[in-house]
């Protein structure tokens, strides 16, 4: 398809504004956080970027702030990221092998255990979140890991997207493989998993951005500050009683905790991409 | 291992609906069985069930002296070769012929000298790295043929392997399935809906209709003595003609009744002779319609006066006649085949 010059910089304008839009907040957030609250609060808010980057970052970073219990925010990264890993690891694992069950073996109940699974996704966390927290409390794992992952890391969304991807491969492909000699995992490890590769790039990269923004679930089931993630500091740093919110180290860990799921996108993007066109079989 | 196969009153269904009829038969070892209908008569579900991929709803099934009705498909020694050819597509082409070794534990270098060998057969030695997608459909075609012959199994069955390629290179390979199955012997059994195909490769033939066996025998049997209408009809083409006689016609045009009933008369193509005049014996009027030029034959397509049949007859010369031309159809008795109108089964006098 081509098309016309004008219509190729109408294209460019519209992307620019887009980004522009997109990025002016990040770029006021970062230049906040490379000033002194002092200069924060004084009208107009600079445009430029301070001079403070280095001492806010290395303070939020590395010597913690009192209002978050003294915890550096490096250590939150660290829980978030781990956090963030494992409800997307254990969301990918789980899904996958329950697609698999659902769409290759044949069960009693088969169809009502997918409308289950499937009737999940419309119920939120929240509805939940009471009696999830009873039992997490009851099995001991509250200010634990496992407590902040394991009632995560099951998903209705993802076992239907599997799902669907693997009604579409050839019923002759799992057919090959019995005739060929593979047992059921032995085909799900060679044929099933090779192929998901790209979804499961994609899915992957999409649950750890929702495990990285778990707010409400880690508020409730952890207590001591070492197990806190970054998004609660966020919140913890805003919530400063008396006294005025340190914008600048605010700001630094709102850059800071954006940085990792970035990483994350950048280094997933290649098989995210395709994951998401590719229809190629 | 004897590679006999032998089927015992066979029988599949899928709830209350019966897919296949009591099926029995025996197929000698290295026989090449083509199993040949119209789509929905059960054909596919005949080879799954040899393949193990279905279950057998009744009867047995053998394999030398062994009762495989109830052996899982990977224990069966059996390869497939699917219509669709159903390659791992991330896997090279070494990898998937490769495949069913290495799950099975042969030695390293004992996988590599059977894929080469296999590769050398086929034509897809310069081939092994690539990966199926960059592959055509001949090609690919060959590696499904590959996979399944490193096996060395003890059974080929085919499901339509052809019926994705062109013309020109199903006739090729045609050709070389058959001098393959020739040189290894392996007992194949080879599903089809297309009757040259089920012609030139078979041992025996097995027309399947609606699930039920209508005719078992070799290529030539079939041709010559369909035992049904539906035989007839389906082997051959063009296709068999067919006309109902009343007993009176039957007096008139065959010298004498051949049934107290009215009967279905077949006559092939090839066994009409044109004349410009009527004469004694099977003679019907009939109008021309279309003359289609194969080059090497003629196919004349003309409609019986007084009735709606259209017959087709096929002319090794350039026809003298034109279309639209009314000429005599002639077709000698001793090239007649009779039916039993309701039955449909072959009148034999």
């Amino acid at each position: 398809m081509k098309s016309s010059r004008a219509s190729q910089y109408a294209t460019h304008a519209l992307l620019i504004i887009g980004l522009l839009v997109l990025l002016l907040p990040i770029y006021f957030a970062f230049v906040a956080s490379t000033h002194s609250v002092k200069a924060l609060l004084t009208a107009p808010i600079p445009f430029w970027p301070g001079h403070h980057f280095l001492s806010n970052y290395a303070t939020v970073l590395f010597h913690g702030v009192k209002t978050l219990g003294g915890e550096p925010v490096w250590h939150l990264l660290w829980n978030s990221f781990w956090m963030a890993f494992f409800i997307a690891a254990g969301k990918v694992v789980v899904s996958l092998l329950s697609a698999f069950a659902l769409v290759y073996f044949r069960f009693p109940l088969r169809t009502l255990g997918f409308w289950l699974i499937f009737l999940t996704l419309m119920l939120p966390v929240q509805v939940r979140i009471v009696p999830t927290f009873q039992v997490v409390a009851q099995l001991g794992m509250l200010n634990h890991f496992s407590g902040l992952c394991l009632p995560l890391i099951a998903s209705a969304t993802a076992t239907f997207l599997f799902r669907q991807f693997f009604m579409t491969m050839p019923r002759e492909l799992c057919e090959a493989a019995k005739m060929d000699g593979a047992g059921p995992m032995r085909f799900f490890w060679d044929i099933v998993l090779p192929l998901s590769k790209t979804n499961i790039a994609a899915l992957f990269v999409i649950m750890f951005v929702y495990g990285w923004n778990q707010y409400l679930w880690p508020l409730i089931a952890t207590s001591s500050a070492n197990m806190s993630t970054v998004v609660m500091g966020i919140q913890k740093l805003a919530l400063a009683a008396d006294q005025v919110p340190s914008w600048d180290l605010i700001m630094a860990t709102a850059i800071l905790a954006l940085i990792v799921p970035v990483c994350v996108m950048l280094i997933m993007q290649r098989w995210f991409v395709k994951g998401l066109v590719d229809t190629e079989k | 291992m004897m590679a006999t196969l032998t089927l015992k009153q066979l029988k599949k269904s899928y709830d209350q609906v019966e897919v296949l009829h009591y099926i029995d038969l025996t197929i000698d070892e290295g026989e090449f069985i083509v199993v040949v209908g119209p789509s929905g008569c059960g054909k596919s579900t005949f080879l799954r069930l040899l393949a193990g991929l279905e279950t057998v709803t009744e009867g047995e099934l053998w394999l030398g002296d062994k009762n495989i009705t109830h052996t899982p498909a990977k224990s069966r020694n059996m390869a497939m070769v699917f219509q669709n050819y159903a390659l791992y597509p991330h896997m090279s082409v070494f990898d998937n012929m490769a495949y069913g070794l290495k799950i099975r534990g042969f030695a390293k270098n004992d996988i590599k000298a059977r894929v080469e060998e296999a590769a050398e057969m086929l034509d897809l030695s310069h081939l092994l790295k690539r990966k199926p997608r960059q592959l055509s459909g001949g090609q690919r075609q060959r590696v499904a043929m590959g996979r399944a012959l490193v096996r060395h199994p003890s059974v080929f069955l085919f499901d339509e392997p052809l019926s994705n390629l062109d013309a020109k290179l199903r006739v090729d390979t045609r050709v070389k399935i058959h001098k393959l199955q020739r040189r290894l012997g392996i007992t194949s059994v080879y599903v089809t809906h297309d009757q040259t195909e089920a012609m030139t490769l078979a041992d025996r033939l097995i027309v399947l209709n609606k699930g039920y066996v209508e005719q078992i025998g070799t290529p030539l049997e079939l041709y010559h003595h369909p035992r049904t209408k539906f035989v007839a009809s389906f082997i051959g083409s063009p296709a068999m003609n067919f006309i109902e006689l009343s007993v009176d016609e039957q007096r008139q045009k065959l010298g004498k009744a051949v049934s107290q009933e009215p009967v279905c008369v077949g006559i092939r193509p090839e066994h009409f002779q044109f004349l410009l005049e009527g004469q004694a014996g099977f003679c019907l009027k009939a109008r021309v319609d279309m003359i289609e030029a194969l080059g090497h034959e003629y196919i004349v397509f003309s409609k019986v006066l007084g009735s709606d049949e259209e017959f087709s007859v096929r002319l090794k010369e350039k026809p003298v006649v034109t279309e639209g031309d009314e000429v005599f159809l002639y077709a000698p008795a001793d090239k007649m085949h009779f039916f039993d109108v309701t039955s449909g089964v072959a009148i034999n006098l």
